[in-house]
């Protein structure tokens, strides 16, 4: 006799017996062995869900972050992308601690630079912060007077700009002081021209990009490899306005004077990606504020004025994102610092978002003064605060990943592959736009233009939805066109009749009557 | 009796209906209740089939319609036609197909199209819109409402006190009624066209529907022109001048408003901060 046919001839004897003592004794009997149970097991849950919920907390400070929808000011809940890791600071290291620092780099090998600004020094950590190496203390050429900008060159040189004096200065890979590039001289240039210099980066053709401190709005000060002045690269633009053209021709030279110019905003940081491509952000634009630019200067990232971060009403005023620094990684993933907000915005290749982290805080994982942010090893993220002095590691999550896999596969358009990656992010979220994008083109591809449209009205995607209502109208018209012609023109000759019979029949009612309308 | 008869229809127009009585208390016997509905459906038939054959007057002839308007029209046609505009603009909205919602003309840049979208929005006081004014998920039946009502009134408010001005001979009336019975074209055609082309055309398409909402609107402003022209019994340039100078008066209704509010909003955070210093302090 097998266990499953005794345990069930044993609950029916047992049911037996508890119906014949219910009917003996009194009526309730029968409910109470079940409550029981029910009570025995609900107790087990509960201490099952504490048990869970404890481990929840202790293994995760937040377990969701929160994003944007395609209508920008839709706040949609979102899992963590990013978590804190751990902290580099120069505390009981050789190195000494830091003291306002003001730009972190990492170059090919991992390692992570950082530009101590005030202890005039540069530092040089492995990424796992371990100190390693310090440029600019000795005395001679090669001493530094507050550095604000760091930048290793593949082969290894080091690159910084020295804002108190005014250069920047080259270093081998091993720390010598090699040269420096003072004052750009050029026509296009005054000679009481303020020169502070406070990020550079160097493209592969060996131009040195360098930004000049104190929002210079004219542009990147182009140099070459020899330190000659080639030019402003990639400036911001004045947009037309009306009013401001009306004020200038109506006003008198004097009254010009009193009123304050408007100037185009300036770069605050600058990046170089492995493909020659430059980054700027923009710290006081309405719109563009992150571009990529190309060797001519041209901003290639977006095509319209799209907003980059989150306005943000405080009391009477809007609060407008400050961005302060970029950096990319190897799939092209932009990630921009907020110092307003000291939020993290993600985008991708084509300047959607992918995912908000961090914020303004005294907790780990949040930032002070954020100043500047770089992309090591497997996508880590390190950024770096001035007010604490150290430098925080956040490591990207499951989720991050597979919305990093995912918009790669999508933007070398391997929609099929994509799909399987959204399929498995929107299970994480179900909220992920770009995720129900990624899958309306793959439906899309396979020609299931109904589900495209779905999946493109779940993500807001007007135009990918009604290029597939396009398609979808085409092919039901040419399969449907023969019972569908014959009924639409029954459908207008029904209309016309009904609208020409109504028309008539009021055109013709007698309205003028005895006792009016009642 | 006479509602639906089968009787020929006589050459006389249709005039206002007569003064409905008066009821005093115990002047008339008290009607039983399935007579007093039959009366108020008859009634409401009656206005309806009234204010329908002047719209489609309107529409047909207008100066002919504006004229017969100044003799036969009612008060109660504006709230009417009114309440139809508002519910054109909530079938508008509703039956809109998905990817046009947000999908409007950039009046920011200078082609012809966005000079046609400033300038039918601009005489036509932005009454009559075809495409969504704000968020989907945050709009409303007042708010769209709001967008009707408040130009209308202001519009009748200026214009009254401009052609009092000019010697017009149209009075508070004749403007309201006539101004809103030259919204008949948004109120029959605007909402058909969103059902039936936003639902059959995609974005490269759009144009259709944005013609046609350029047309409604011309021969609204044509409306409006002409039953200036009517009422006050103008001249064509008078007619333009009053037109103007109306929406000029508009403007400036507006703009006192906004200036009202500024000043009393101040006014208001200025007491408050006295009171709480006193209270505080």
């Amino acid at each position: 006799m097998s266990t499953a046919e005794s345990s069930s001839k044993q609950a029916a004897a047992g049911t037996g017996a508890g119906r014949q003592r219910a009917g003996g004794r009194h009526p309730g009997a029968w409910r109470r062995r079940p409550r029981r149970w029910l009570r025995a097991g609900m107790a087990s849950l509960m201490a099952l869900t504490l048990v869970v919920a404890s481990a929840g907390t202790a293994s995760a400070d937040r377990e969701y972050s929160w994003t944007l929808g395609n209508q920008s000011a839709q706040f949609l809940t979102s899992p963590m992308p990013y978590l804190y890791d751990f902290e580099i600071d120069g505390m009981y290291k050789e190195s000494g601690t830091f003291k306002n620092p003001a730009d972190i780099f990492i170059d090919n090998q991992y390692n992570v630079w950082i530009a101590d600004t005030g202890n005039n020094r540069v530092l040089k950590f492995d990424e796992n912060g371990k100190f390693l190496q310090e440029i600019g203390t000795e005395e001679g050429p090669g001493q530094l007077n507050a550095p604000e900008g760091v930048f290793i060159a593949d082969k290894g040189d080091i690159w910084i700009a020295d804002r108190g004096n005014g250069r920047i200065v080259r270093y081998t890979p091993e720390g010598e002081y090699v040269r420096d590039f003072g004052k750009p001289r050029s026509k296009l240039l005054e000679e009481d021209q303020v020169y502070q210099p406070n990020k550079l980066v160097i493209d592969r053709r060996g131009y040195i990009y360098v930004l000049n401190g104190g929002g210079d709005f004219r542009g990147i000060f182009l140099l070459d490899s020899e330190g000659e002045f080639r030019g402003f690269f990639g400036a911001n633009r004045l947009k037309f306005d009306l009013a401001r053209l009306l004020i200038r021709t109506f006003t008198t030279e004097a009254q010009k004077k009193q009123i304050s110019k408007i100037l185009p905003t300036h770069h605050a940081n600058v990046f170089v990606d492995e493909r020659g491509f430059i980054y700027t952000v923009s710290p006081l634009g309405q719109n563009k504020q992150i571009k990529k630019l190309n060797s001519i200067g041209n901003d290639v990232y977006t095509t319209t004025d799209k907003f980059f971060g989150v306005r943000e009403r405080r009391g009477n005023q809007w609060v407008m994102p400050q961005f302060v620094d970029i950096t990319v990684d190897s799939q092209g993933i932009v990630s921009a610092l907020d110092f307003n907000s000291g939020l993290i915005y993600q985008y991708d290749q084509s300047a959607n978002l992918l995912a908000i982290f961090g914020g303004r805080g005294a907790q780990r994982g949040r930032f002070e003064l954020p100043q500047s942010l770089a992309v090591g090893r497997n996508g880590r993220i390190y950024v770096l605060d001035a007010n604490r002095n150290n430098v925080q590691i956040f490591r990207p999550t499951e989720f991050a990943q597979l919305i990093h896999e995912g918009s790669q596969l999508y933007y070398d358009g391997r929609y099929e592959q994509a799909a399987t990656v959204w399929r498995e992010v929107l299970r994480r979220d179900s909220n992920f736009e770009l995720g129900h994008t990624g899958l309306a083109k793959a439906a899309f591809k396979r020609g299931n233009y109904i589900a495209a449209m779905q999946e493109y009205a779940i993500a807001r995607n007007k135009d990918g939805y009604s290029l597939a209502f396009g398609e979808w109208r085409h092919e039901f018209f040419r399969e449907n066109f023969g019972w569908l012609m014959p009924l639409v023109i029954f459908f207008i000759w029904v209309l016309v009749t009904v609208i020409t019979r109504t028309v008539k029949r009021v055109m013709s009612m007698n309205l003028e009557v005895e006792g009016g309308p009642a | 009796m006479s509602i639906g008869s089968t009787a020929p229809a006589r050459t006389i127009p249709a005039v206002a209906a007569p003064p409905i009585p008066r009821r005093r208390a115990g002047a008339r016997p008290r009607q039983r209740a399935g007579e007093r509905w039959r009366v108020a459906a008859r009634r409401t038939a009656w206005y309806t089939t009234k204010w329908f054959r002047q719209m489609l007057n309107v529409l047909a002839h207008p100066e002919d319609a504006f004229w017969e308007l100044k003799r036969t029209g009612d008060w109660l046609a504006v709230p009417f036609l009114l309440a139809l505009a508002i519910l054109s603009r909530m079938g508008v909205m509703s039956f809109m197909g998905f990817h046009y919602v947000f999908q409007g003309v950039e009046t920011t840049k200078w082609n012809f199209e966005s000079l046609m979208e400033n300038f039918t929005r601009t005489f036509s006081l932005g009454m009559t819109q075809f495409i969504y004014g704000g968020n989907p998920e945050d709009t409303s039946l007042i708010q769209e409402g709001i967008r009707i009502l408040v130009p209308f009134a202001t519009w009748c408010l200026a214009h009254y006190a401009i052609a009092m001005i000019f010697y017009g001979e149209g009075g508070i009336k004749d403007i309201a009624v006539s101004a809103a019975f030259s919204l008949t074209p948004f109120i029959l055609f605007a909402w058909p066209a969103s059902l039936i082309l936003t639902n059959i055309t995609t974005l490269t398409e759009k144009s259709m529907y944005f013609n046609i909402s350029w047309i409604v609107r011309i021969w609204i402003i044509y409306l409006f022109w002409t039953h200036i022209r009517v009422i006050h019994d103008f001249t064509a340039k008078r007619t333009l001048g009053t037109y103007v100078i109306s929406l000029l008066g508009v403007t400036i209704i507006w703009a006192l408003l906004a200036l009202v509010y500024a000043l009393t909003s101040n006014t208001y955070e200025f007491f408050y901060e006295l009171f709480y210093e006193l209270t505080t302090r």
